[in-house]
Parts: C-alpha cells; structure tokens; sequence
C-alpha cells in the first residue's frame, strides 16, 4: 500500500482543496482508497467530504498535572523546576495552567509533600467515517488548547492504516497540518511520497523550504503543487528555479479559481462542484502525473 | 506613559490569531504593526508563529540579532551511572531507554527538555547537555521592532521557541518603553497558540468567507473565551464568495465584534509579494483603508 501525505510549511494553500480533489478523482479511477486528516488543529477535509460518522474514538494523547490541596501547602517548591510555565504561585497555593501544562512529571518529582499526580487526560478524538463518495475518511481532532497534536496524528494513522489493510486499500492519502513542527513529524513518519502544495508568494516558498527540510531528514521523496498559481508570476518564476535547482519535481499548477471557494462554500471537492472549471482540469492532470511517479 | 510609581507601564499587548491558516494574520499584523509606528506609536511585534516565521518577509527585511533556543538534553556520565533505570522510569517521552546493566540509550528527538531524569538520578551521573531547537531573532523595520521565532525544521518543541519568543520580548520591554506589543500567532487553536496570545488584552481574529474559515473560527473564539480574551473579527478577502453570513453568524454566537470587512485586493497582494507593508505603498487602495479602518477601531478598543 503506498501512503501519500499532502503538507506544505505556510497554512491556507490549498492543502485541502488538492487532497479532497486528489481522493476523489482516484477513488474515480478505480483505486481503493483511504482518507485522513491529520490537520488535527484544525480539521477540514470533512467539511468538503461529508459522510456518515461510523465510529468514534476517544484519545488519551496527553498526561497533566493535577495538584491535591488537602496536601499542598503552596510552598512553591515545583514552579522553577517547571520548563513549561505552567505553574504559578496564587498566594498561598500554587495553581496548574493546564493549557501549557505536558505533563512532564517534574513538578510531582519535586514536590516534597507529594501533593501533584499526573494524569492521563482525553486530548482529542479520532472520527472515522464514510464518506458520500464512497471511501473511508479518519480525521483527528485535537481538543482546544491541548498539546500532544503528534501523538492524535499518530493515532490517526494507525488507525487509517489498520483500515486501509482490512479493506486492501491500494492508497493512503493523508492532508496534513501546516507548519514543520511535532504533528508535521508525525504525518510524515512511514510515509512513501510526500506532495507539497505552495502558492507563488514569498511567505509560502520560504514556508516550502523548510517543510522539503523536514522531508529530506525523513528521507522521503518530494514533489511539489503550485496552487493559485498566476497570482504573482515572478514569485512563480522563483518556485520553478526553486523546484529545478533540488531537483523536486511539480506536478502541476493549479491557477486562480473562483470555482475553488465556491465548491468550499457548497461543501463539495472543487472537481465535483465544477467539473469543467480551469482549477479542476489542472487537479485531473495532477492525478495523471502523481500516478505515474508513485505508482501504487 | 507612566504608572504612578514611576515604573513603566505594561504595554498594552494585541494578539493577531483566526484559526485556519493562510487567511492573512502576519499581513494585518505588520500591516497594522506599520500603521501605528507611523502615527509616532512605539510598537514591538513578536512572531510567534514558529513553524512558518513570515512577518520579516512582509516587513521587507532580513533577520538578525540570532540566538539559538536551546533545551536541556541529558548527558549520561557512563562511569558513575548505577543502570538502576530511574531515569527511564520517570522520562514520559520514552527519550531514555534502559536495558539490563547497560548505561541508558538516549533519543535526542524525543526529549521534551523537562530534566526530571536529572532530578531523580541517585548519583549524579546525569549532566546538563543542550540541544538547539530553534534561533530568535530581534531585527527593526519600517519603525517596528521584531522578534522573531523559528523552529529548527526537523525538531518537535515548538513551545520552547514560543516560549523563547515572548521571553526575548519581555527583555526588549524592559529595555525600551513600547506604547503597544502585537503577537503575531500560528494557525490552529493549541497549545502553541494559547502561549502566543497568555496574557493578551484583546486580539483579532483573522478570518476569510468559507466554511473553513468558520469552522477555524469557531474553534479560536472558543479557545480565547476559555482563555478570557476577548476578540474581534477581520473577514479578510471577503468578497471571494457571497457567504459572509457564515462568518457573522459564527461573531454572534460568540458574542464577537465583526469590526472590518477586507475587500481582495490586488494592491495587497503585490505588496505582500515584494515584501513591503500595504499600508505604506499604497494607502488609498480598498483594501488597505479597510485594514487602516481596523487599525482605528483596535485603537480606540485598547483606549490609545
């Protein structure tokens, strides 16, 4: 089975837009397909892909610092040793911030009156649904605030994949976050092909730049989209030269579409909600070339 | 602008968030960053988005003042190391792994910095190593001072650099007097964003007409009320399609100001292309009075 993970370093390029088009167009041409969306931050691929939700799983991803007050005596003891910040002193107590908290554990080593235990607690849930085109979709979400994104990703790959091998799926296309940090990692982790979306701007291509590190230091191959792609010719121009020079090959381009916010705003795949559209015709050719440079 | 004591007051601070990515939080960030340097403000801009660091670019400037963000990493002194396994025990990133007498096996990937393997050693045997995560950066342009976080592409501990970020942002407060400190923050609505916005007097959301951008909002005008922030709302680009209800139904059920309306604009995309703030080449385009609209009523929200 080959896994596909779609990313690209700067947020809102079109991620999602490809890989909802891409899943569909190759659930179209016959291959056996599963879903995930490992944007657990901000989870969208469901909203262009609706479906009815089979199952859903409750993630015990992150570990926090709870602090017993019948013991603590607010000596503050734990509050440097905490790398975090999440612990502060209110007067005669000392109190848990829990959205910086990681669970660590230090504060509870330090604490001479044992007064802090960690817990597990539900960080996210993983959804697995099927969708109205007629394949699995897994989606992660990750509870607000929360830290441990990596390891919900994690999860949902694990289960996409338990999925796709109960199925005998031929592919595993995965939308993932934006950035380069821990849930990026963990998308990319296993991996056979990572495909970067980019816009011609300057935020994006420096944005690229560091994503295509990460994936050289997995050691996974790379291949890029340009999305919105007449929006600035020069920039475009310096993601060609870009592309040449690392010897990364592009897929396609994709222009400027009014059709892509549209099929957003009707909730469909830009390739259903405009067949004929210029952004579809580009995406239908993107399928043809990715095809022949993974072959699943 | 003085306390009575005489010690300088706390700046005001002003988080720019949305939610999804990509709708154009560093481009009203600088922008608005810009704006108020040039009415005579002192303005400090932290960019706290550590994966995707931008806002230098959309100044028109490059980085300097590097400092790596380092985190603490153990170092095993193999010698007085008793292999009693305590600090495997203890390291809940499973960076330390212990087997039978042999001295413990580092992953330097996995380590979260959090030192408690030091801390509960019998012996001493663990020293204070380092491994660097990330670099900041303080560099000054168009009469903004910025500091600047960038994960090293490759690490996982993005709130360290964050962290770092608000840190170096903190010295530069004691240094020199700011009248206001906007915090430029990552997408998304997790840990990371919530140590960019700590501490904010109000923040703007930046959101864009779509579903996506509801759904987004939603979840960061959840997470800034947990968080007792209160917000207002930028509908940027928003006449790319006709559902800006989606966005306004999204401000009223959250009780959220919608407080400026950004057409697409051509100019601003050039500007953003050629690294060079909107608002000072060209201001009367339609977008960038809307985004000098917005820059007005966050003014008078914070009573500058």
């Amino acid at each position: 089975m080959m896994e596909i993970v779609v990313v690209s370093g700067k947020g809102g390029v079109g991620k999602t837009t490809v890989s909802a088009s891409l899943m569909l167009l190759l659930r179209r041409a016959g291959f056996r397909l599963v879903g995930a969306d490992c944007d657990v931050d901000a989870p969208n691929l469901a909203l262009v892909l609706p479906g009815e939700e089979e199952r859903l799983r409750p993630i015990t991803a992150s570990e926090k610092a709870f602090i017993n007050y019948g013991r603590c005596d607010g000596c503050g003891k734990c509050i440097p040793h905490c790398k975090f910040g999440a612990l502060s002193d209110v007067g005669d107590r000392v109190s848990v911030y829990q959205f910086l908290c990681e669970g660590c554990g230090v504060c509870a080593l330090v604490c001479p009156r044992e007064a802090i235990e960690i817990r597990g607690v539900e960080s996210g849930v993983v959804v697995t649904s099927r969708t109205r085109y007629g394949f699995p979709l897994v989606t992660g979400r990750l509870n607000m605030g929360e830290a441990g994104s990596g390891k919900i990703v994690t999860a949902v790959k694990a289960i996409a994949r338990k999925l796709a091998e109960d199925i005998k799926a031929d592919l595993l296309l995965v939308d993932g976050p934006p950035g380069v940090g821990c849930p990026v990692i963990s998308s990319m982790a296993g991996a056979h092909q990572v495909v970067a979306v980019t816009e011609p701007t300057p935020a994006a291509l420096h944005d690229l730049d560091r994503v295509l590190m990460v994936a050289r230091h997995f050691k996974i191959p790379s291949a890029i989209i340009i999305n919105k792609a007449d929006l600035h010719p020069p920039t475009r121009a310096k993601i060609l030269r870009y592309a040449e020079e690392n010897n990364i090959e592009v897929l396609g381009e994709i222009p400027v579409d009014k059709a892509v916010p549209y099929s957003i705003a009707r909730a469909k795949p830009v390739v259903d909600y405009a067949p004929e559209s210029r952004a579809s015709a580009a995406i239908r050719s993107i399928m043809e070339k990715l095809l022949q440079t993974t072959r699943p | 602008m003085t306390a009575a004591s005489g010690r300088p007051r706390r700046p005001p601070m002003l988080g720019v968030t949305g939610g999804k990515g990509g709708t154009g939080k560093t481009t009203v960030a600088v922008n608005l960053a810009v704006y108020f340097a040039k009415k005579g403000l002192r303005v400090l801009l932290l960019d706290c988005d550590v994966d995707a660091p931008n806002a230098h670019l959309l100044l028109g400037c490059n980085l300097s003042g590097e400092r790596e963000v380092r985190t603490f990493l153990p170092d095993v002194d193999e010698d007085s190391c008793l292999r009693c396994g305590r600090c495997a025990e203890v390291c809940r990133e499973n960076a330390l792994i212990q087997v039978g007498d042999k001295p413990p096996i580092l992953f330097p990937d996995l380590c979260n910095g959090c030192e408690a393997c030091r801390i509960v050693c019998p012996n001493e045997a663990i020293k204070s190593g380092w491994k660097v995560v990330g670099w900041t950066y303080h560099t000054a342009s168009n009469g903004v001072d910025l500091i600047t976080g960038a994960l090293k592409p490759g690490e996982a501990e993005s709130s360290v650099v964050v962290r770092d970020v608000r840190k170096r942002g903190e010295e530069a407060m004691a240094e020199r007097h700011y009248d206001l400190v906007i915090v430029d923050t990552a997408p998304g609505a997790h840990c990371d964003v919530v140590r960019a916005l700590f501490g904010a007097d109000y923040a703007v959301a930046v959101t864009e007409p779509t579903p996506f951008g509801a759904h987004d909002l939603r979840l960061i005008l959840d997470l800034a009320g947990k968080m007792g922030i209160r917000v207002g709302v930028a509908l940027n680009r928003a006449d790319i399609t006709e559902e800006r209800d989606v966005i306004r139904e999204a401000c009223k059920e959250h009780g959220a100001e919608l407080l400026a309306e950004i057409p697409l604009d051509n100019a601003l995309l050039e500007c953003y292309a050629r690294g060079e703030p909107a608002v000072l080449r060209s201001p009367s385009s339609p977008g960038v009075k809307a985004l000098m609209g917005l820059a007005e009523a966050v003014l008078g929200v914070l009573g500058l």
